[in-house]
C-alpha cells in the first residue's frame, strides 16, 4: 500500500508516500538502542530543537545548533524521518512564523524528510503592534477567515518546501468558539482546510479522545466525518485528568479507547504512512525506557494487522485525482 | 478595520495571559480557567528549563519566588529556549545576592551566549587600540566552578562564597568557548588599551578574547 499526497501545484508528479511503520521522536536522555532495533521504523524531529534564536543588529535569525544536531544524525540519521514543527503558528491573523519557515526550508536540504507537519492553531498575537508568544497554543474558530488564511498558507508552504505538509488537529479545552454554520466545527475546519489546500492531515487520535470526553461527543462517530482519505501520520498518547477535564499531558501510556480508535482508524484510513507515540521528555525518566518501547510494540501490533491486510489492494485517494 | 480572526485571537490570547483575564471581553469558563493553569505550567517549566543551572543554586523558596515573579511579568512563553534564556538570566542577574555561586553561574550562562553568538560573526582589523572582545566576558568565581558544579551534583552543600579568584574567559574563538585566565590575563581583560603588546594580547586576540580597534 502507497500513501499518495498531491504535494504542490508546482510539483510535476504527486509524492508518493510509503508506508514507513511506526515512529518516535528524538530525545538525547534516551539509549541509542532504542532507535536502532526494530522498535522504530522512523524518527520524528521538532526542528525547532536544533535551532536557537540569535539577535544582531535588530534582526532575528535561528542559528543551528550543530552539536546536538550531530548527535541526532549518529544515533538515527539512517532511519526515514519526517518533521514535526513547533513555532511555525500558521493560524495566527496577523502573520505566520517566518522565521521558522526559513529555519524549516534549510534544515530539510541537510536532512532529507518525507513530511513536515505543523499544528493547527495559533501561538503569538498582536500586542500594541507588536507580536508577542501567548505560551500555550490556542484553538482557531470554525469560521469561514479560518479556512481561508490557513489554506492558503497551508498551500504555500507545501508549495514552497515541495514536501507533503500535514495539519494537527488540537486538544482544548472552549465550550464557546464563535462558528459559523458552513464550517461547523473542528472537524469541518480541518477537512475544509485539507481539500482547499490539498494537503494532508496528522490526526492525533489522543487530542480526538480528550475532545470527545471534554465536550461530551463520541470519537468514533467523529472519525466517520473526518476526511481520513487526508490522513498521513496519526499521533497517540496519553493524559490525565485535571480540575474535571481530560487532559492532552503526554505523560503516561495510551489509554484504551486510543488504541481502539487506532484500531478503527487504520481500518477506513487508505493512506496512513505512520503512527507515532507521543511522550514529552520531561515525563521520561518516570514513564521508562521498557514502557517506552511496550507503548511501541503495542502500536506495531495494531499497525501491522491493518497494513499486511491491505498491502494487496493499494489504492489511490480520490481527491488525488483533483 | 480588525478583522472578525484577529479580534477573536486578541481577545482569547490576553484572556490566557497573566493577569489579563478580567478585561478582555471574553466570558470565564472552566475551559479557560484550565487554558489559564496549562500556560502558567508551561511558562514556569520554560522558564526553569532555561536558567536551570543558575536556579539549582537558589534554596527552593527563593527559586520559587524568582520564577513566579518572572512569569508573572509575562515571562516564560518563549517558543525557543535560548530565547527564554536570554530573558530570564538578565532577570535572575538583576536579583540574585552579590556575590553569591548563583550570580557567577548566571553571569557564566550569559558569558557563554554571547560567545556563542559572536562564533560566525566576521573578524576585525589587526591593528589598533586593543578593547575587550564584543562577544567576550570575564566572570570571577567565588569558589573554583568545578567544585561548585561538584557538589551540586553530589547534592552537597555547596563550597563556602569567597572572594573572587577564580576567573575564567568566555569568547567566541576558545575551544568550547572558555577557559581558565592567568593573573596576566585578568590584568590584559581589566585595562586592555593599556596592556603592552606580545604574545600574551596575540593569543587574546586569536581568540577573540580582545579586539582591535582601527
Amino acid at each position: 500500500m502507497r500513501a499518495i499526497l498531491s504535494a504542490s501545484a508546482n510539483l510535476a508528479a504527486p509524492v508518493m508516500l510509503e508506508p514507513l511503520g511506526i515512529g518516535f521522536g528524538w530525545m538525547p536522555k534516551l539509549p541509542a538502542a532504542l532507535y536502532s532495533n526494530d522498535l522504530i521504523d522512523f524518527i520524528e524531529l521538532a526542528p525547532e530543537q536544533f535551532h536557537r534564536e540569535s539577535r544582531r543588529g535588530g534582526k532575528v535569525e535561528l542559528v543551528t545548533e550543530t552539536a546536538m544536531l550531530e548527535a541526532a544524525r549518529r544515533q538515527c540519521g539512517s532511519l526515514p524521518t519526517v518533521i514535526h514543527g513547533l513555532a511555525l503558528s500558521i493560524g495566527s491573523a496577523h502573520g505566520f512564523n517566518e522565521i521558522c519557515l526559513d529555519m524549516v526550508e534549510r534544515f530539510i536540504r541537510d536532512w532529507p524528510c518525507e513530511w513536515y507537519s505543523e499544528h493547527l492553531h495559533f501561538q503569538t498575537r498582536l500586542n500594541h503592534g507588536r507580536q508577542v508568544e501567548i505560551g500555550v497554543p490556542l484553538p482557531l474558530p470554525a469560521i469561514r477567515e479560518s479556512v481561508d488564511l490557513v489554506s492558503e498558507r497551508a498551500a504555500m508552504v507545501q508549495r514552497r518546501l515541495g514536501l507533503p505538509f500535514l495539519l494537527e488537529n488540537m486538544a482544548h479545552y472552549f465550550t464557546d468558539l464563535p462558528a459559523d454554520d458552513e464550517v461547523m466545527d473542528e472537524v469541518g475546519l480541518m477537512n475544509q482546510i485539507t481539500q482547499r489546500a490539498a494537503c494532508g492531515q496528522l490526526l492525533d487520535l489522543h487530542n480526538l479522545h480528550c475532545n470527545a470526553i471534554n465536550f461530551g461527543f463520541d470519537a468514533a462517530t467523529a472519525l466517520d466525518r473526518i476526511a481520513l482519505d487526508r490522513v498521513v501520520e496519526i499521533h497517540i498518547a496519553g493524559g490525565q485528568w485535571q480540575d474535571g477535564y481530560y487532559t492532552d499531558a503526554h505523560d503516561r501510556g495510551v489509554p484504551k479507547r486510543v488504541w481502539e480508535l487506532l484500531d478503527l482508524t487504520l481500518a477506513k484510513a487508505p493512506n496512513v504512512a505512520g503512527v507515532v507515540f507521543e511522550i514529552l521528555p520531561e515525563h521520561l525518566s518516570r514513564f521508562g525506557t521498557d514502557a517506552v518501547a511496550n507503548e511501541l510494540m503495542l502500536a506495531r501490533r495494531v499497525w501491522q494487522r491493518h497494513r499486511h491486510a491491505s498491502q494487496a489492494a493499494p489504492s489511490v485517494p480520490s481527491w488525488f485525482q483533483s | 478595520m480588525v478583522s472578525v480572526l484577529t479580534d477573536i485571537q486578541n481577545r482569547l490570547g490576553r484572556a490566557v495571559a497573566p493577569g489579563g483575564g478580567h478585561q478582555t471581553q471574553w466570558p470565564e469558563s472552566p475551559g479557560l480557567v484550565l487554558t489559564r493553569r496549562v500556560q502558567r505550567s508551561w511558562c514556569e517549566g520554560r522558564a526553569i528549563n532555561a536558567a536551570r543551572m543558575v536556579l539549582s543554586l537558589l534554596p527552593p523558596r527563593q527559586r520559587r519566588e524568582l520564577v513566579n515573579d518572572y512569569v508573572d511579568g509575562g515571562g516564560g512563553t518563549a517558543a525557543f529556549l535560548s530565547t527564554e534564556a536570554a530573558a530570564i538570566l538578565p532577570f535572575l542577574a538583576a536579583r540574585l545576592p552579590d556575590p553569591s555561586h548563583a550570580l557567577s553561574f548566571c553571569r557564566m550562562e550569559l558569558g557563554l551566549m554571547r560567545a556563542r553568538d559572536g562564533v560566525s560573526e566576521p573578524a576585525l582589523p589587526t591593528r589598533g587600540n586593543l578593547r575587550q572582545g564584543r562577544h567576550a566576558t570575564m566572570i570571577g568565581f567565588h569558589a573554583d566552578p568545578a567544585a561548585i558544579v561538584a557538589a551540586l551534583d553530589a547534592h552537597q552543600q555547596l563550597p563556602p562564597v569567597g572572594r573572587a579568584a577564580h576567573f575564567v574567559l568566555f569568547a567566541p574563538g576558545l575551544p568550547n568557548l572558555f577557559r581558565a585566565a592567568t593573573p596576566k590575563e585578568v590584568a590584559v581583560w581589566n585595562s586592555p588599551a593599556a596592556a603592552a603588546r606580545g604574545p600574551i594580547t596575540d593569543r587574546m586576540v586569536a581568540e577573540q578574547i580582545l579586539e582591535q580597534v582601527s
